[in-house]
């Protein structure tokens, strides 16, 4: 069965070694004329303004976590949308099961919106 | 097409205690994101009301014997999953109560406190029903997560913070050698249910006892034995005062169970029993010894009671290798005696630390509590009967629970350990005892201005919990014939008689 | 030809084979590296390769979660942990060899040495019995998942909510709201139908 997705392998290979060919023969070939204002750093044509390490908001952390839990609940979705039609008789219990999970989820939803975790103070 | 297996709604009746607490939860989170109030006196009383909801519906199904499976087998109802429902409704609800006026001391009495106590305990209900290792796991981080965020609820203070991370990391940890044995126990078995997994020693012993091994580890971190326990005292001294009352008992209390259904379920049958008794053996003798040791030369109190709360985790693993060896359903009464009493004591302790902190300031070293004999005597009478109590004095259920683990651990031929129990149970007196010292036998070093003590933390639920926990620790020592009945009768749930 | 029908008969060993060892590559250079970017990106070499082992055990629908929660969310998640820090080389320091790595490494090599015969015998066992060919898809985790597992699902509903509060509590800076509700206001309100809001400024 595996054996069907051979196409694919090779397609992978291909791809990956054009890539890595082109990458490789431009390093070889291209010729390299490296000046001191070539190497400077710069920012769109400016001279730099200011390093670029600075430390993140822990706002966006914030905003990233609830991102994964609520990706994590949509991942749950796939498995019950596709059952749901081999179950139409027990279809209303399936979305009563679902429900129950989406309602305590959206009560959270509810919480962090009414709590402001969405505005960008 | 062949159907789902229906659920009905028996279903949702047979997980009620935790369903309850779950919706309770929710409710308070709504109520305040709709109706943010400045008071959240309605958070504490939902909780209180949600956790004694739970608490009688357990107690109730304790005393009808109720024992069914529900969700296909994934939890199964019997009176020792309902006595340890009891147990921990009660150190829960005790927990609450001391919360309310030491979160507003420090500024920080959200309504999530309550929110995530009952997600918590809810975890902890449904994992001492599991009978299904995803179920378990599940149930053990639904259990964990909220508490790491409480252990840090005071935000601004960087020892609650540091605590918290501590925990966190080491907890994590856990969770991931648990993770791991879980996936070897099913690959082993083919099956996650514990009745199930003895057929995974027969198949791929391999498999099978390093999963078991990788399970228990994650287990011993939870219940801080020792090797495993270098989170405890960090834990329980930067978190909240309150919250350490919430994971010096409920959640002390809910891994024992899930551990004992698993060792006598799962990994009851002879061959693992001979691999994890010396064991167990062991790390009970090395917990007892280092717990009550370390806990000698601490002088902050909320350390000390972690060491000795790690030494009481030492006691519990005697009863429970005790129990096993004499595969008796009289010892295990006793170990859930036991817990049921050092809920009580020591929840008390950390009541009286709390009714003497002040706004910015926890009154936790030892020395803090020198002339409280004189000043406070109904305050010193009570840290005296606590203290009493978990070394072990007589009349008082402390006693009671080490006397009847130790009778037990000596009818299965358990002497050495139970000599190490009783030589580390002498020297845990010292440092009980100097507790006692400092409230009625210590001079102020500075006689002008001797510490004033001011009822800062007072509030009625404190002073509810404290004269609960006091009674209870008199009355169920010199009366221990109702928990103990009840006890047996859980017991006899998971170790039928011969 | 014929080199091509042996290749495409030994396919799924040869990928396991790659994939195992690339997950292996990834998952040591995670521990070894000490720039946390350079070990986030070798995660995700890790995370990647362990989705391809799941598809060659007809896992499919396992694979696409860990592509989508794990390379997808949970190493972004680390990352932002790592650029929120955003440590300078200095801060990270040089590596420093200690007694209790390698004690630590002690324990993980006994670890998988005692897991080696189990894990030899295992397959052997389990490879006999014909595979559903529906095992693994969505369909087939969905029943398990809505049916025999349903008390497990519904209470990730309730850990994720957990999980969600106590990210809220603890990273959000202000979590009391600008104006509370007095139930005692509310009552009067009902009581006298004064409308108190349009009174005070």
């Amino acid at each position: 069965m595996l054996s069907s997705y051979l196409p694919i392998l090779f397609q992978l290979v291909l791809a990956g070694g054009f890539a890595c060919a082109l990458l490789v023969l431009t390093h070889v070939l291209g010729p390299r004329r490296s000046t001191a204002v070539k190497l400077s750093p710069f920012e769109c044509g400016v001279d730099i303004l200011d390093e670029a390490h600075h430390r993140f908001s822990v706002k966006f952390y914030l905003v990233a976590m609830l991102f994964i839990l609520f990706d994590i609940e949509a991942i749950f979705f796939y498995p019950w949308a596709v059952i749901y039609r081999d179950f139409l008789s027990e279809g209303l219990f399936l979305l009563i099961e679902m429900g129950a999970f989406c309602g305590v989820l959206v009560a959270g939803f509810i919480y962090i919106w009414r709590k402001g975790v969405l505005e960008w103070a | 097409m062949e159907s789902l297996i229906p659920v009905g709604l028996t279903d949702l009746q047979g997980v009620y205690p935790a369903l309850n607490l779950a919706v309770a939860g929710i409710v308070i989170l709504l109520l305040d994101a709709f109706f943010p109030m400045r008071s959240k006196l309605l958070s504490a009383w939902i909780t209180l009301i949600a956790l004694h909801l739970s608490f009688t519906c357990g107690l109730h199904r304790l005393t009808s014997g109720m024992d069914e499976t529900f969700f296909h087998g994934a939890v199964r109802m019997d009176p020792f999953t309902h006595a340890f429902t009891v147990i921990i409704c009660l150190a829960s609800t005790l927990a609450v109560l001391s919360a309310p006026k030491y979160l507003r001391l420090r500024d920080c009495h959200y309504a999530e406190y309550y929110a995530l106590i009952l997600f918590s305990v809810s975890g902890m209900l449904l994992f001492s029903a599991a009978e299904e290792l995803i179920m378990l796991f599940l149930a053990l981080e639904t259990m964990s997560i909220p508490v790491y965020c409480l252990v840090a609820f005071t935000r601004d203070n960087e020892y609650s913070t540091e605590a918290s991370m501590k925990y966190f990391v080491m907890g994590a940890f856990a969770t991931g050698f648990m993770v791991y044995g879980v996936a070897l126990l099913y690959g082993s078995a083919g099956s996650g249910y514990f009745a199930d997994l003895p057929r995974g020693a027969a198949s791929s012993p391999g498999l099978f006892y390093s999963g078991m091994t990788l399970v228990l580890i994650g287990f011993l971190f939870k219940i801080a034995a020792v090797p495993f326990n270098m989170w405890t005292p960090d834990a329980y001294e930067g978190a909240p005062t309150p919250v350490t009352t919430f994971m010096a008992e409920a959640v002390k209390a809910a891994p024992f169970s899930g551990m004992i259904k698993l060792l006598i379920v799962a990994f009851g049958f002879s061959q693992a029993v001979h691999l994890w008794m010396p064991a167990f053996i062991g790390i009970a003798i090395l917990t007892m010894v280092v717990g009550n040791m370390v806990a000698l030369v601490q002088t902050d109190m909320k350390r000390m009671l972690g060491y000795s709360s790690i030494a009481h985790s030492g006691y519990i693993l005697v009863g429970i290798v005790a129990s096993v060896k004499l595969n008796s359903s009289e010892a295990l009464a006793s170990v859930l005696y036991y817990l049921f009493i050092y809920v009580l004591m020591n929840a008390g302790a950390f009541g009286i630390l709390i009714l003497f902190s002040h706004k910015n300031k926890d009154t936790n070293a030892i020395d803090d509590l020198v002339g409280l004999g004189r000043e406070r005597p109904w305050a010193a009478a009570f840290m005296g009967i606590y203290t009493l109590s978990l070394t072990g004095i007589p009349p008082l259920g402390g006693f009671f629970g080490k006397f009847y683990i130790f009778s037990y651990a000596i009818k299965a031929g358990l002497t050495p350990l139970v000599i190490v129990a009783i030589l580390t149970s002498v020297m845990s007196a010292f440092y009980y005892l100097k507790i006692i010292v400092a409230m009625y036998f210590r001079e102020p070093s500075d006689p002008q201005h001797p510490a004033a003590f001011s009822y800062e933390g007072y509030s009625v639920f404190l002073i509810a919990m404290l004269c609960f926990t006091a009674f209870g620790v008199i009355y169920f020592g010199i009366f221990p014939k109702t928990p103990l009945t009840l006890a047996r009768l859980a017991a006899a749930s998971l170790i039928p008689a011969p | 030809m014929i080199i091509l029908q042996t290749l495409s008969a030994r396919l799924p060993d040869i990928l396991f084979y790659l994939f195992a060892g690339l997950s292996l590559i990834g998952a040591v250079q995670v521990l070894c590296r000490r720039n946390p970017m350079n070990a986030a990106v070798s995660m995700v070499v890790t995370v990647l390769s362990i989705a391809v082992l799941y598809i060659l055990l007809s896992a499919y629908f396992i694979a696409a979660a860990q592509m989508i929660v794990y390379a997808g969310a949970i190493v972004v998640l680390f990352i932002f942990v790592i650029m929120l820090l955003n440590l300078s080389a200095k801060e990270i320091g040089r590596r420093r060899y200690t007694l209790f790595k390698a004690f630590a490494a002690f324990v993980a090599a006994a670890v998988g040495v005692s897991l080696l015969p189990g894990v030899r015998g295992a397959p052997r066992a389990i490879s006999e019995q014909p595979i559903d060919p529906s095992f693994g898809s969505a369909k087939t985790v969905g029943r398990l998942l809505f049916g025999e597992f349903l008390l497990p699902f519904e209470l990730t509903s309730i850990l994720i909510l957990a999980a969600m509060v106590a990210g809220v509590v603890l990273a959000k800076r202000d979590i009391t709201p600008n104006r509370t509700f007095s139930p005692v206001d509310a009552i009067l309100d009902l009581l006298l139908k004064s409308d108190r809001k349009d009174k005070s400024p």
